[in-house]
């Protein structure tokens, strides 16, 4: 037999069978997904994800979500990120139990102790009004005046900051709590990926809030030496070490990469933290900018209330799901009873909604705590600066008046106050 | 010269059972050898299937094609002329099926008249007083493996090798079941009176 002798029998050509087979097994081997199969699967991916979440099998549901979300489903995101808030939670559950059956009385060194036990929780929960409903009440009730209202909200932050300091030794953990106010206003986060100045700027409102809270904490009568106070003063000078240090932006960080170093916030990885905290801070800067602009109050407000449990794990989650619309209003009811709660309102309040929070009207606002629980600003107290503990802390407009005059630009109204942030 | 049917043998111990085929390399060269020497049978197995169908060379050009296939994916096969015979048989039914003829192999009337043909003429039936009408109808009476052995066999041609691959089965197999099939037959209400040789030592027996 000879490689070029012809087939004996008519019609059969080995040469072209060959030639075939070769082209079919060449097809075979680039054999892709056509648009119709990534669909297909993407949609597939996500039912079953759904199905997952809707039987509590997170894990599962996470990987299945994932796929969808790597196929291109938007609408998984959220669902993905809910599954991650949940299962860390339970790690984060699973770590303390393992960390208090190890460590029975641990130190206060500062907010890289990460301290969420019971007796820590029970203080929030108590002293705690949540301080979003504080600000936020502060705000609508606030006569429009851009150098009142912002130091306001600086002040509102400020404020709880100490109430929590002076109240118990759990407040070490209170500085990053007491930013843990957000007004998103949807606008601001809608430009913020592409807008990066904006995030230096807000960088640097963070670090002045901080130096602010400082130079005022050394600056405050009666400031006392306790153990807890020297902790606080400590963590506070761990955080603007890593600020001064942190050449900004170190890399473009996007939701996905906030959201992934979410866990790593939580275990205050500082450069993490620190890059957290301008989104932490994007609510101050968004309600200041606003009011310094002559809008009667932030027309559209994100409140999210974050803290550095699962409510913080879905900050990015709410930020990725921004709508690109005003007005859009949205809440997200629980998957099923005991799964948290997306917390999240997005409001857009038309001038007479906002005549009648002025009013003191209770408009029913549903807000979410940060343990998930539902709250109505109605019948809440309307000051224009919520009552601490101390009556210290009257007014803290009248001590610390702040100008943000733009992106990056923050000035002191009050030449000691400026002197000593410029200090650090 | 590339020997399809060798079989492994104690050199090859520890790659594969004894017994089995040696492994071929694919090769331009071995697939022209296997054309050679069974792409008569071959083609001959897929028309007597297909009865005269238009289309029975582009099955057989299939059935090459598909061989060619996976044995270059593979890089070698240890039975090619089996998978051969096999595609072949697959291919035929699948064919037959997308003719809408519905008719099986195994109930043409043309082939079991040629198995009876071969079977009157085998030492265990050679006998003048057997009607090929009665072995016919005999035959189709037959358990479904021996019937399809002997059609394969006796009604095709095919070797028992490639028997034994079309009914996925050892070549012993086979024999056996052929075996059994003229015990079977031997035994038939229909071939009854007729004298049936079953040995030649022995004498013929005489049925009423």
């Amino acid at each position: 037999v000879t490689i070029d002798s012809d087939s004996p029998r008519g019609g059969l050509d080995l040469r072209r069978v060959i030639a075939l087979a070769d082209a079919e097994n060449q097809a075979a081997d680039d054999n892709q997904l056509t648009y119709a199969d990534q669909v297909q699967v993407a949609y597939k991916a996500y039912k079953i994800g759904l199905y997952e979440l809707g039987r509590d099998n997170h894990f599962e549901a996470r990987s299945w979500l994932q796929i969808a979300v790597d196929f291109g489903i938007e609408d998984a995101q959220p669902l993905l990120a809910l599954c991650d808030a949940i299962l860390l939670g339970q790690d984060a559950a699973d770590r303390v139990e393992d960390v208090q059956a190890d460590e029975p009385s641990r130190d206060h060194a500062g907010i890289a102790t990460f301290d969420v036990s019971a007796e820590h929780e029970a203080a929030f929960g108590q002293d705690d009004t949540p301080i979003f409903w504080e600000v936020s009440t502060d705000l609508m009730t606030t006569p429009v005046e851009t150098t009142q209202a912002q130091s306001t909200v600086l002040g509102v932050a400020w404020n709880q900051l100490r109430a929590g300091s002076m109240q118990s030794h759990t407040a070490v953990h209170r500085p990053l709590q007491a930013i843990d106010i957000v007004y998103l206003a949807p606008k601001l986060a809608v430009d913020l990926p592409v807008h990066l100045g904006y995030i230096d700027a807000l960088m640097r409102l963070a670090g002045s809030m901080y130096r602010f809270a400082v130079t005022e904490k050394r600056r405050a009568p009666g400031a006392e030496t306790a153990d807890h106070d020297r902790a606080f003063d400590a963590a506070i000078a761990r955080m603007l070490a890593v600020h001064d240090d942190l050449q900004w932006p170190p890399h473009i960080w996007t939701p996905r990469d906030l959201h992934l170093s979410a866990p790593d916030a939580q275990k205050d990885v500082m450069d993490v933290v620190a890059a957290w905290m301008p989104l932490l801070s994007v609510g101050l800067f968004a309600a200041s900018r606003d009011i310094d602009r002559g809008s009667p109050a932030p027309e559209t407000a994100c409140i999210a209330p974050l803290t550095w449990r699962t409510d913080f794990d879905l900050f990015p989650s709410l930020w990725m799901q921004k709508p690109s619309t005003r007005g859009f209003q949205w809440t997200r009811p629980a998957a099923k009873p005991g799964t948290p709660h997306l917390l999240c309102e997005l409001r857009q309040a038309s001038a007479r909604d906002l005549r009648e929070m002025r009013g003191g009207a209770g408009h029913g606002t549903i807000l979410a705590s940060p343990k998930g629980d539902w709250h109505t600003m109605s019948g809440h107290r309307q000051s224009p600066v919520p009552a601490g503990p101390s009556t210290e802390d009257a007014d803290p407009a009248d001590r610390w008046p702040v100008i943000a005059q733009g992106p990056g630009q923050i000035v002191s109204a009050q030449a000691d106050t400026d002197a000593e942030c410029s200090s650090g | 010269v590339i020997d399809f049917s060798q079989t492994r043998g104690p050199a090859d111990h520890g790659r594969a059972p004894l017994g089995c085929p040696a492994s071929i390399a694919y090769s331009d060269k071995a697939l022209f050898a296997l054309e050679a020497e069974c792409g008569a049978e071959l083609e001959s197995y897929v028309r007597a299937t297909l009865r005269g169908d238009p289309d029975t060379m582009k099955v057989v050009e299939r059935c090459w094609t598909d061989l060619t296939r996976k044995w270059k994916r593979q890089g070698e096969l240890r039975e090619p002329r089996a998978l051969l015979f096999q595609l072949a048989h697959q291919r035929s039914i699948d064919r037959i099926r997308q003719s809408s003829k519905h008719d099986d192999p195994y109930t043409d009337p043309d082939r079991l008249a040629a198995a009876a043909d071969r079977m009157m003429h085998t030492a265990e039936f050679e006998s003048a007083l057997v009607a090929r009408l009665d072995v016919r109808t005999a035959l189709a009476e037959l358990p479904d493996r021996q019937h399809r052995a002997v059609l394969l066999v006796y009604g095709y041609g095919l070797e028992y090798a490639d028997a034994a691959a079309i009914l996925t089965c050892p070549v012993h197999t086979v024999d056996n079941l052929l075996r059994a099939a003229k015990a079977t037959l031997k035994q038939s209400s229909r071939l009854t009176g007729y004298h049936q040789v079953s040995s030649p030592s022995s004498p013929p027996e005489v049925h009423k």
